[in-house]
Formats: structure tokens, sequence, C-alpha cells
């Protein structure tokens, strides 16, 4: 019995820039499948509205169109895409004089700030999930959103995301997911009734 | 040992994210739009100063009360200086070329443009801008390229 190999080879992301750069439009789509959930993940992790978030997406997608073939390192194009809408993101809390305070510290949320968006979600524990995530420190919110991105992006793009080195990604994850943890478990202990064991 | 223990948490925040705030089809569809705004032969004049960017905390907050944003943009050879003002929920860009010199401009953004000459001093002012994310093209009489600005949301 034969079987036919199937051996699908996924493009670099240096020769799809190069392909795109060249004017192959379906290089360019497989680009932007390949990282749009990233910059909607840091613009939405910098607590923007679906509307401001979609207008750092489309600024980010622009500079890269006008960047084509100006890149330095084109397989470094996660962590430049991530550090773009970044910059992007922190301009449209300034205009709009919502500078972040205290991001490098990881303060946590403060309980008069407005709680996140209502979403739908079908089950009690990602809706506790969701509320959670809101209250953790914005740079908690942006590196687990970048962290939780399909594909899952490198430490090099989240760190271009925050604006941090990259060494430091690895302790600041396993903080951030405790944080998380932690306002998890609140949420859900207030939610049992008290004594109540398995 | 506790990163360990949390790794499920981040595939049930993966799971719960993509519930909850998946990437917007629209958006997605903006982003491959965006390569009809390759251009070929244009001279990129990147963004070398704005601004907003030099204002923090309570600045920002003044800011953001309707004062005058500028920005600078540079190719070789020209400078282009845009102080952008808020129009109600439109924008006014007013432009001076550096060194000055007439010049077609024209103000393009997803949806439309908006064509302006600028006069033999380099200056130029559009009107009624919308507030988007925005590309400007100079044309100058003699020159080999036309340059464009890099996108910016006004």
């Amino acid at each position: 019995m034969h079987l036919e190999a199937v051996v699908v080879l996924e493009k670099t992301t240096a020769e799809l820039l190069g392909a795109a750069g060249a004017g192959d439009g379906e290089a360019w789509n497989a680009l932007v499948e390949r990282y749009a959930r990233l910059v909607w993940s840091v613009a939405r992790g910098f607590a923007l509205s679906a509307a401001d978030a979609a207008d750092v997406s489309q600024t980010t997608w622009l500079r890269l169109v006008e960047h084509l073939g100006r890149l330095r390192e084109p397989e470094a194009l996660g962590g430049w895409l991530a550090s773009t809408a970044r910059h992007e993101c922190l301009r449209v809390l300034r205009k709009s004089g919502r500078e972040i305070v205290g991001f490098d510290a990881d303060i946590d949320i403060e309980s008069g700030e407005p709680t996140p968006e209502a979403v739908v979600l079908d089950s009690e524990r990602d809706r506790l999930l969701w509320q959670s995530l809101g209250e953790i420190s914005q740079r908690c919110q942006v590196l687990l959103r970048a962290l939780a991105t399909t594909p899952a992006p490198s430490y090099q793009d989240v760190s271009a995301a925050l604006g941090m080195p990259v060494g430091s990604i690895g302790p600041t994850r396993a903080r951030c997911l405790d944080h998380l943890k932690k306002r998890l478990d609140a949420h859900e202990s207030r939610q049992r009734p008290a004594g109540g064991g398995a | 040992m506790a990163e360990q223990s949390l790794e499920p948490l981040l595939a049930e925040l993966r799971s719960m994210l993509d519930g909850a705030d998946p990437l917007p089809d629209p958006v997605l569809a903006a982003a491959k739009a965006s390569f009809v705004w390759r251009t070929i032969d244009a001279e990129l004049a990147e963004l070398s100063a704005d601004s907003l960017d030099a204002l923090t905390g309570a600045a920002g907050t003044r800011a953001a009360g309707g004062a005058a944003r500028l920005l600078t943009f540079q190719a070789p050879g020209v400078e282009i200086e845009v102080e952008v003002a808020e129009t109600g929920s439109t924008r006014r860009l007013t432009g001076q070329l550096i060194p000055p010199a007439p010049a077609e401009v024209t103000v393009r953004w997803s949806s439309g443009s908006i064509e302006t000459p600028a006069d033999e001093l380099g200056r130029f002012t559009v009107e009624s801008v919308p507030a988007a994310t925005v590309s400007l093209s100079i044309v100058q009489p003699d020159a080999a390229h036309p340059v464009v600005t890099s996108w910016i949301a006004i």
C-alpha cells in the first residue's frame, strides 16, 4: 500500500515578506493571517475599545505596507508589528488623556475603574476569568493576551509588545498568571456557599 | 513549580478569549485590504516627531482638550511639517514643506482623498479631513519620485 506523503512547507515570515514586497497579494494575506491576532491582542490588552483597537490594527498594517522592503530584520516581523501596535496604543491613550499609570509597576486596576465591557460567555467560569483578566495590571493584561494569541508568539514578539527585555518575560509571565489565578480564586470562593467542599 | 501548575490557566484563557474577544472579520479584512496602498516608486517620509509623544500625564490630558498636534515627517531632501487641529469631528491640516517649494499635496485615507496645492512657499491647508488613519502624498514639479508620509491616525 502506498501512502502519498503530503508535505506542506510553511513559508517563513522572511519569505512571505519578500514576496509581498514584490507585489504578491497572497503572501501579504498569509502574513496578515499569521499576525493579525497578535496585533489585535496587544490593542485589546491596552484596554482599547473595539473601535480604537480596529484603528490601531489598521494603522499598524498600513505601516507595514509602507515598510515592505525596508525592514532590517524580516524574521523579527512579529516583534516589529507588536511594537508598532504598542506605540499606536500609547498615542490613542494620550490623545484621550488616558495615560496608563504604573504600567511598569504592575499595579492592579483600581476597583473604581470601569469594569471590563460585557461579553457573551456561556460558562460562569469563563465569565469570572474575563472579569479577573480585567482586574489585573495593564501590563499583565497585555502580556497574557499576547501569550494567549494563536499562533503562539515568540518571547521576542511579546517583549516588543510590552517594551520589556526578553529575559524578563518568563518571570513576569509566571507572576501575571499567579495574579490572575488569585483573582479568579477569590471570585469563585465568593460564589460558592461557605464550607461547601466536594 | 508555580509556572508549571499555571499552564492550564493560560490554555483556559486562550480558549475563553477565542470566544469572548475574537479578531473581528472586518478588522482582518481591512488589514488584508491595506495592501492596495503598497507604493513602488515613492520615497517614504517617516514620522520623525509627534508632539503627542512628548506629552505625559496631566499635559496629555490638557492636549486632549483640543490643542493642535505637530507632526514632522522626513525623507531624504524634504521635510514636511503638519499641524493637526481638531475642528469638531474632522481635522484641519496646515502644512509646510522644507525647503519651501510648490507641490501637489494629496491627503489619502482608506475611503477617500483630498488634493490641494502647496504654494511657492511650500504652505498648504486641508480642511475637513476625517479623523482617520491618513497619509500625505507630495508631488513636486521636477522631483523624480513622489514623496509619501508614514500613515498616521489623526
